[in-house]
Formats: C-alpha cells, structure tokens, sequence
C-alpha cells in the first residue's frame, strides 16, 4: 500500500473521521469503522463532521473498546460484501465460516469486561445507535439474569428494593404464575 | 419548541422532556443509598434498554419475574412489544393468560391516542403488540376449551403476529375468532391421535381482512376450507403436507412454499398473481397423479418431485427417473426474449426392469407445471459396486429429440461409473441406432459435460451432438480419470472432431479444475 501513488493516499486519508471522547482524547478512524455507528454515519452525511466529532456521552476508556468492537465488525461487514460478488464456492463457505467462529470468539472475549464497563458500553452503543454492539451486550445481561431469583437479581446489580413488605406482597401474588 | 430546561437526565442521559427512566422524579438525594448511581446501574438504565435486556429474556415469564425487584422495575415488562409465552403447563394456561390479557391492557393498546388523554399520571404510551407467540411442547397436551382460550386471549391482544404452536388432547370444531390486525400468523395444533378442526365465523367478508402471511405447520383438509377465506393472503407457507391431495386458489397470493411428505394424488395451483412458487414433492406422486396450474405471473419456481415414485418410469428397462426438477434459470443473454426460462434437471440411475412402463416424458410432463425449458441437466448415477455399466447413449439423446429446444446441456456424469460388462448385444448399444442420429438440436449454445472418462461411446455421444448443435458456441469438458496418458488421448481425439466444428469454443479441464492445454 505504501508504494500507491499520492492520490490513493489522499483517498485513504479522506475516508478517516477523528472522534473526540468527553475527556477531550481524539481517535482517528476510517469511515468504514466509523459508520458502524448510525449515528456517526447521519453526521458524515449531513456533512458534519469536519474538526472531528465530540462524542461527550463517551469516555475515552469506553470510546477505545466501542472502536474495538467497530474495526473487527467492520472488516467483517467489508468481508460480506466481498464474498457475495464472488461465486458462492465451498472454498468461500469455508471461509466464511471460519470467518464467522472468529468474529464469535472475538464478541466473547470482548464481553470479558466488569459490569460498570458493561453498562458504560450498553449507553455508548445505545447512544452512537450501533445495533450489534447494543445486542451483544443487552443479552449479555439478560443471559446473566435468566435463572437466578429476584433476590440473586437484586445482590447481583446492586438493586434496592424499595418497595415495602405489602406491595412486594401484591406484586407477588400478580405473577404468581410467571413463579411456579 | 425551545424548552427552558434541557438539562439531560442524570440516569438515561436523555434530555428531562422525554426522560423516562424516573430519573428526573426523584431528587438523588431521595434515593434509598446515596451511592445508587454507582452501584445500582442496571435500574438507572432507560426504559428502552431494560425492554430491551427484558426481550432478550426469551420468554414472559422470566421478564415478569423482574417486577418483584423494585419500584424501578414494577410493571416495566407489560411495555413489552413482544410477548412470547413458553413455560406454561395446561395447569396453568388459564391463570397466566388471564394474568397476562389483562396486564397488557389490549385497550391501551388497540387505541393508544386514548390513553394520551388520561396520561397525566402514565408516563408512557403502550405501543401495539407486535407479536403474541404461545409455543407448549408435545408432552403438555392442552384439552379443546384450553385452546380455545388461548385464542381467545389472541383476539383480545390483536397481535400484528401470532404464532401457536401447541398439541390438541382431545378431538373436536373451534371457532377461530376474528383477528382483525393479525397480518401474520403461524398455526401447529399437533396431535397423535386427536385433530381439532377450526372453523371460521361466518361473516360475509374475508375473515382476517388483514392477513397477509400464513404458515400452517400442520395441514389439513378444514385447515383448506378455512385457507381460502383468507383472500389478502400475499405469502403461504406449508412445510409439511400429508395429504395426497391440496387445491391453492387464492387471488393475491405471491409467494407459495409447499413441502409435500404424502405421496400426492392431485395438486391444484391457480394463483394469478403467484411470483415465487417452491414445491417439492418428497413422498413423490401417484401413478395417476393430475396437476392443475395457472400462475401466468411466475418469475421463480423451483418444482422437485424425489423419489420419483413407481419405479415403472424408466427407459430401455435399464434406466429409471429418480428426481424431476425444474428451476428458473438466469437469462442466457441480454436479449433473451423470456427472462424466466426453466430448466429441467433430471436424476437418471441404473436400474434393470422388465415390462412396458410409461415413458420418461410422458412422466416428466403429467407432473411439470411448465412445458418449454431452455435448459436441461441430466445427472447419470451407477447404481453401486455391481454395476453392469451401461452405455448412456442412448437414453440420452431419446432425450433431447423431447427437448429439442434447450439452448444449454448440462450432463453430469460424476456419479456414472463407465461401461461395464454388458453383452455387445445389450439394448443400450442396439437401441434406436443412437450413434447413426442427427437431432435437430436447433438452439443449443452452451454445453457442459462433467466427469467424463473419455471411452469410445463418450466420444460417440459427443460426435452426435456436435453434428446435432448447429450454432453451439461454448463446450466445457472435465474428466472424472487421472491417467495422463488418457487425459492427452481424449482431448486430442475432441480437437480432432472439433476441426469440423471450428465455430465452438472447447475449454477441457482435469478433475481439479485446471484446463487441459491443447499439446
């Protein structure tokens, strides 16, 4: 690549987007990773997003895996694309499918996070509109809540309960049926 | 619009106008623990991202189960747009649909611009329910009145969707109710030894006027009574049919896909707007199998008939048809006439039988739905270890004096073991003096003859359809042998003939896909 003439150079340089987090740290990154982010995408549209785009929900720490999480998904995105012009070989399938395997252990490994990051992610996602990130971490939590009591719920997310002995009492006897 | 306050909410983030989360009710200070921000963050999330981690749940019971955690979350699940009911037992089927109707207000749903009068202590707005999924296992049979009032809680839900998929303990007529916002919906009422037979209400007009997409697992002969009422029906999906029998007359039906596990009898198809069709029949069909179609607008059809049936269908008593298929095939050229040509793909195999049988294309054509094809592909199987190796010869051009106007041939001999050890009289060779024909295969351009091993009668059939093809343009042979030495024998042998035939481009390629240079 670095043998290409000047003008590629200047393409390449085009297509990259600086992303400011709240804690004033900027990120340079190409547009295919950037538009991950619908968010970010309408920006680049509407023409906004020259001298960078300050993200101030977003920490820089947060920002870092957000991007993380783009660039891997990104080059998957643009794998797609590939493999869809090119004949649907079994050769292709097989790398597709290992391609695949590969995103998956990246989603696990990426989920590897203590649960304030988890929820600092779960806003970021939420806030830059990115859907596979915002689905990756919301059944995260759902999955970590599925089987457990309310009160293996409550101790494990730090929930108070302030509802009072008599209104726990109705709402029990609500879902009573969602209990047995 | 410009709002004095528009401080974002500490919890959601949101702007205070649209906050949702309670953030913006209650003060920090009010909070249970000072530290709540910190340590409590799935409540502080927003409503949308708890229904989200809520729908993620997998089923209403699970998502009810988080009401008893606090105020925060009382009630939360309600908001639900899907409501997908799994861990019920007959037992409690009655309890919790009641429980759930009324918890979901289908009131505040059906007409939300009513509930925005009375909002001023509701902070939100029920949005419709866009999905009502109710799925028991097989071993949780529900008697004929429990079915009945789980549809009766779907017509108090009106759910843009519905599906059901539950199994019947006893026999007997239900009255389907009226399901008038319903625009899809799946039915599976399974039953062993007991079938529960719907019944529309009798109105005068369409019964689900809404009702677009249909999937009906299970089929039966009332269910076709009742599938014909429903005449919005754009897509109909019937993946399992055991009956010999199916007529599908609907007006603005489009999209058709019917898997067929009976042996057929009759098949009736008169869609007029019908533009993608997948059938297969796999239990095949009767000798005396009769098909009615009409679907003038067809733009994608694929048609597969397995098992072709009685094994009676066969060709010189040495060849049977064991699968007829028939797909839409991408337009040649860009000045193809009709863009949506069929071909026809036949699966051929080895099989000795004695008596008159019907002939291959008399079969072919009684279970087609199209008769013209601008493609045929022939796959040729040896029937296993003790094959006798017939010559395909033969067999094969009986089939192209049917299907003389095909403009591609496809012949995949991959599965076809080569000339055994038949007599020098065997009627593969004698038959209908197939080495001395010309046919008048007069729209034939493209060729393709895969896994061929390059024995005399392969350079036989080859000589007859280059001198049948007159504006053949493209040939494309890949040997199924090793051997170089016969590899080099065979492609100088094809150059030899193609001298007579120097308007056709040959390309011969090995098994691996690489090309064979002319030496």
């Amino acid at each position: 690549m670095a043998s290409a003439g000047s003008g590629d150079e200047k393409a390449a340089a085009a297509a990259m987007i600086t992303l400011i987090s709240s804690d004033n740290e900027k990120f340079e990154v190409t547009e295919a990773t950037a538009t991950l982010s619908q968010t970010i995408r309408h920006m680049i549209e509407d023409g906004c997003t020259d001298g960078g785009v300050p993200l101030p929900n977003v920490t820089s720490k947060i920002l870092a895996r957000v991007i993380e999480y783009c660039k891997k998904h990104a080059t998957a995105a643009a794998g797609e694309e590939g493999s869809s012009s090119s004949f649907s070989d079994a050769a292709f399938l097989e790398v597709d499918r290992a391609f695949l395997e590969e995103l998956e252990e990246f989603d696990d490994a990426f989920l590897e996070v203590d649960r304030a990051t988890l929820f600092d992610l779960i806003l970021a996602a939420n806030y830059l509109d990115i859907k596979g990130l915002l689905n990756l971490t919301c059944q995260k939590v759902a999955d970590s809540v599925k089987g457990k009591t309310p009160e293996q719920i409550r101790e494990m997310y730090n929930i108070v309960n302030d509802l009072t002995p008599e209104e726990e009492a109705e709402i029990r006897r609500e879902t009573q049926w969602a209990f047995e | 619009m410009a709002r004095a306050n528009t401080r974002p909410c500490r919890r959601c983030h949101r702007d205070l106008t649209v906050c949702r989360c309670g953030g913006a009710r209650r003060p920090a200070s009010a909070l249970p623990r000072r530290d709540a921000d910190a340590g409590d963050r799935i409540s502080a999330l927003n409503d949308d991202l708890l229904l989200q981690i809520l729908a993620r749940l997998g089923c209403a019971h699970s998502a009810a189960r988080t009401s008893v955690l606090s105020r925060r979350w009382r009630g939360l699940w309600t908001h639900l747009p899907e409501l997908v009911l799994r861990d019920m037992t007959p037992e409690s089927l009655d309890a919790v649909l009641d429980r759930v109707v009324a918890m979901f207000d289908p009131q505040a749903r059906a007409h939300p611009q009513a509930l925005t009068a009375a909002a001023a202590g509701v902070p939100e707005l029920q949005t419709p329910l866009s999905l009502l999924d109710i799925c028991i296992p097989w071993d949780r049979p529900l008697s004929l009145a429990q079915i009945s009032s789980l549809f009766g809680a779907a017509a108090r839900l009106q759910p843009a969707s519905l599906v059901v998929d539950v199994t019947t303990s006893q026999s007997g007529a239900m009255l389907l109710p009226r399901l008038d916002h319903t625009k899809s919906m799946t039915l599976a009422i399974w039953g062993v030894f007991h079938r529960v037979i719907l019944i529309s209400p009798q109105d005068q007009e369409g019964d689900m006027p809404n009702l677009e997409s249909l999937t009906l697992r299970r089929y039966d002969v009332f269910l076709e009574a009742l599938l014909h009422r429903f005449s919005a029906l754009r897509s109909l999906s019937i993946p399992n049919l055991d009956l010999s029998s199916i007529t599908i007359n609907l007006p603005l039906l489009q999209e058709l896909f019917l898997i067929a596990s009976a042996k057929l009898q009759r098949v009736v198809i008169m869609a007029p707007k019908l533009k993608k069709l997948t059938f297969h029949a796999k239990g095949g069909v009767a000798d005396d199998f009769t098909l009615s179609y009409s679907a003038p607008e067809m733009e994608d059809l694929s048609w597969k008939c397995s098992r072709y049936g009685s094994r009676r269908v066969h060709f010189g008593d040495m060849w049977i048809l064991r699968i007829v298929s028939i797909k839409t095939s991408e337009p040649l050229g860009q000045l193809q006439q009709n863009p949506h040509s069929n071909a026809l793909s036949l699966d051929i195999m080895e099989w000795e039988l004695e008596g008159a049988t019907p002939s291959f294309e008399h079969c072919i054509s009684s279970i087609s739905p199209v008769a013209n094809f601008s493609g045929l592909d022939l796959c040729i199987n040896s029937r296993g270890i003790n094959t006798r190796g017939h010559v395909y010869g033969a067999m094969v051009l009986h089939l192209l004096e049917v299907y003389t106007l095909i403009e591609r041939l496809k012949v995949d001999l991959r599965k076809y073991k080569g000339r055994g050890l038949c007599s020098t009289n065997c009627p593969c060779i004698q038959l209908n003096d197939w080495r001395g024909q010309t046919i008048s295969l007069t729209h034939l351009k493209e060729m393709e003859i895969k896994g061929i091993r390059g024995e005399d009668h392969d350079i036989d059939i080859l000589k007859v359809i280059l001198r049948s093809a007159a504006i053949l343009e493209r040939m494309a042979i890949t040997f199924n042998i090793k051997s170089e030495k016969r590899i080099r024998l065979f492609s100088s042998k094809i150059h030899s003939i193609l001298k007579a035939h120097p308007s056709v481009n040959c390309k011969i390629y090995r098994s691996s896909g690489e090309q064979v240079l002319p030496a």
